[in-house]
């Protein structure tokens, strides 16, 4: 049923629905179902690495933060406002332009556009723990700071981090869907287009494809939405 | 003491925004050779392109560009500054469509829902907002697109001219219907809260319309908070929405900023990366600032 999203057919152009091609082909003679099935998995591929490193980097920069005294703090959080002032297509795009299109580049690209907004969230989850009452006690007891995290932050910052990895893949899905969109793909020798080259690719042969255009914006709905749902049934556990 | 922490902060900013500036600019330059393959430049005259930028001369040179406002010519030999002031218009006028059109529905939308208070009209706007919020701006885009200009033939497929409204409407509707559902789920939780306090329990039990406590009590008390999540939407318009305007052809600074990345116009690039920086930082501290004179809360 898979065929290689690379084969152009050209005598099968645009063709119609049948056993072979359950939704039919594209421009090239390319089977829809296959382009659509592959381009979800390669977003998948780079949607959880991607946001797994973002936590890791987002958690390290923060402890810095609690640990690390006022000059530090404030280079950090400095930083993480400018990350959050520059539009992050625009840091990623800059990086794969630069650095080129193979996996590492990408995930670079997509925590470099994401950690300040996670960096924010465990911050400010950091601060609130480390101002409350019974870490003060602790202190007073003479707890070290390490003893402190280990005990009070972190277990408090487990279910935090869950809800931060569910609910931020599907920013970075609807970011992947934007390179894609914009020409920039991973992996497209093997995987072939991203779900949003197909839809611009085949945007303006809708009259004879529909199909093309509407079963990615489709794909790309589904894998955010499963996403949220995720989302709402982990801060119903949360709450 | 507030104003020295404030300048502080907004010190440590400008710095570390001028070094990632240039760090980001000298990945980004390298190698640019390349680009000037086919233009008939003779050897010799390659040799102060091949001269490879630091990033320490990156630096000193954002430096002076930022004290000075001098950012140099881009690759066109156009003035980088009357570049930008020529796409400020249009990315104004489209940025201010956007806020008008998305607060102008966004609002209405919550207060029907809060005035009729029935629950099947709420879920179905919030089950729309939801689904809004998840699904990426190009998508909206590319389906205004195809309906409005492939199918119907209403609108210009993209560009912009001084005073034709039709020109905004596509990337405006694309931009503001995120606008709309965020509003609207913010307006409606605040007023739902708002609903519940004793003020508003005093004016149902002396017989006020509703009418009076929905436009007048209840919409005067959200309305400060919802200026502020538009004060936040209108600094991230201002930035540029690079997807939309790139989908339209929109010649604003979002576009402008994707042509300076592909075509590594280092001058253009490193303006654009502290001009959008700057508003953005500028407008968020504004935005704290208002929510702060307004709800006596501050960090």
């Amino acid at each position: 049923m898979f065929k290689n999203t690379n084969d152009i057919n050209l005598r099968e152009t645009f063709c119609s629905i049948s056993i072979n091609h359950i939704f039919g082909c594209d421009r090239l003679g390319r089977d829809i179902l296959t382009l659509f099935c592959y381009g979800s998995i390669v977003t998948l591929i780079l949607a959880i690495p991607s946001k797994i490193f973002s936590i890791i980097i987002s958690l390290i920069l923060s402890l810095l933060t609690y640990s690390g005294g006022r000059f530090m703090g404030l280079l950090i959080s400095s930083l993480s406002s400018v990350f959050l002032s520059i539009p992050s297509l625009l840091i990623a795009l800059v990086v794969i332009y630069s650095l080129g299109k193979n996996f590492e580049v990408f995930l670079l690209s997509i925590v470099l556009s994401d950690w300040a907004m996670s960096y924010e969230t465990i911050h400010s989850k950091i601060s609130e723990i480390s101002n409350s009452g019974y870490v003060y006690v602790s202190k007073n007891f003479g707890a070290s700071q390490f003893y402190i995290f280990k005990n009070h932050i972190f277990p408090q910052l487990i279910p935090i981090l869950n809800v931060l990895f569910i609910t931020g893949i599907p920013s970075i899905i609807m970011t992947i869907a934007i390179y894609s969109y914009m020409g920039i793909n991973f992996g497209s020798d093997t995987f072939g287009p991203g779900l949003g080259e197909q839809i611009s690719f085949s945007r303006d042969y809708f009259h004879k494809s529909p199909l093309s255009v509407v079963l990615p914006i489709i794909g790309i709905f589904l894998l955010v939405n499963v996403f949220n749902f995720q989302e709402i049934k982990k801060k119903n556990i949360v709450n | 003491m507030k104003l020295k922490d404030e300048s502080i902060r907004f010190l440590s900013f400008i710095i570390i925004l001028l070094i990632v500036t240039s760090i980001l600019t000298s990945l980004r330059i390298k190698d640019s050779q390349y680009l000037l393959t086919d233009s008939g430049v003779k050897e010799r005259d390659l040799s102060s392109l091949r001269k490879i930028k630091s990033t320490t001369e990156l630096l000193s040179e954002s430096i002076y560009s930022f004290f000075f406002l001098d950012f140099g010519k881009t690759l066109t030999g156009e003035s980088v500054n009357s570049h930008i002031l020529e796409r400020l218009e249009p990315t104004f006028v489209l940025s201010f469509f956007v806020i008008l059109i998305g607060s102008f529905f966004g609002i209405l939308f919550f207060l029907l829902v809060i005035y009729f208070n029935n629950y099947y009209f709420e879920s179905f706007f919030l089950f729309f907002s939801k689904l809004i919020l998840s699904t990426p701006i190009f998508l909206f885009a590319i389906l205004l697109f195809i309906i409005f200009f492939l199918e119907l033939g209403f609108l210009p497929p993209g560009g912009y001219e001084r005073g034709d409204i039709s020109y905004l409407i596509l990337p405006g509707l694309s931009l503001g219907i995120r606008i709309v559902a965020r509003i609207f789920i913010f307006g409606t939780e605040e007023s739902k809260a708002e609903i519940k306090s004793p003020l508003i329990r005093i004016l149902k039990t002396r017989g006020y319309s509703q009418n009076i406590i929905v436009f007048k009590y209840i919409f005067y008390k959200v309305l400060p908070l919802i200026i502020i999540l538009i004060i936040l939407d209108l600094s991230s318009l201002l930035s540029g929405a690079m997807i939309v305007e790139e989908i339209y052809f929109f010649p604003g600074i979002g576009k402008s900023t994707f042509t300076a990345i592909k075509n590594m116009d280092e001058n253009l690039l490193r303006a654009l990366l502290i001009y959008s920086g700057i508003i953005f930082y500028c407008m968020t501290r504004f935005a704290r600032f208002l929510q702060f004179k307004l709800t006596n809360i501050y960090e």
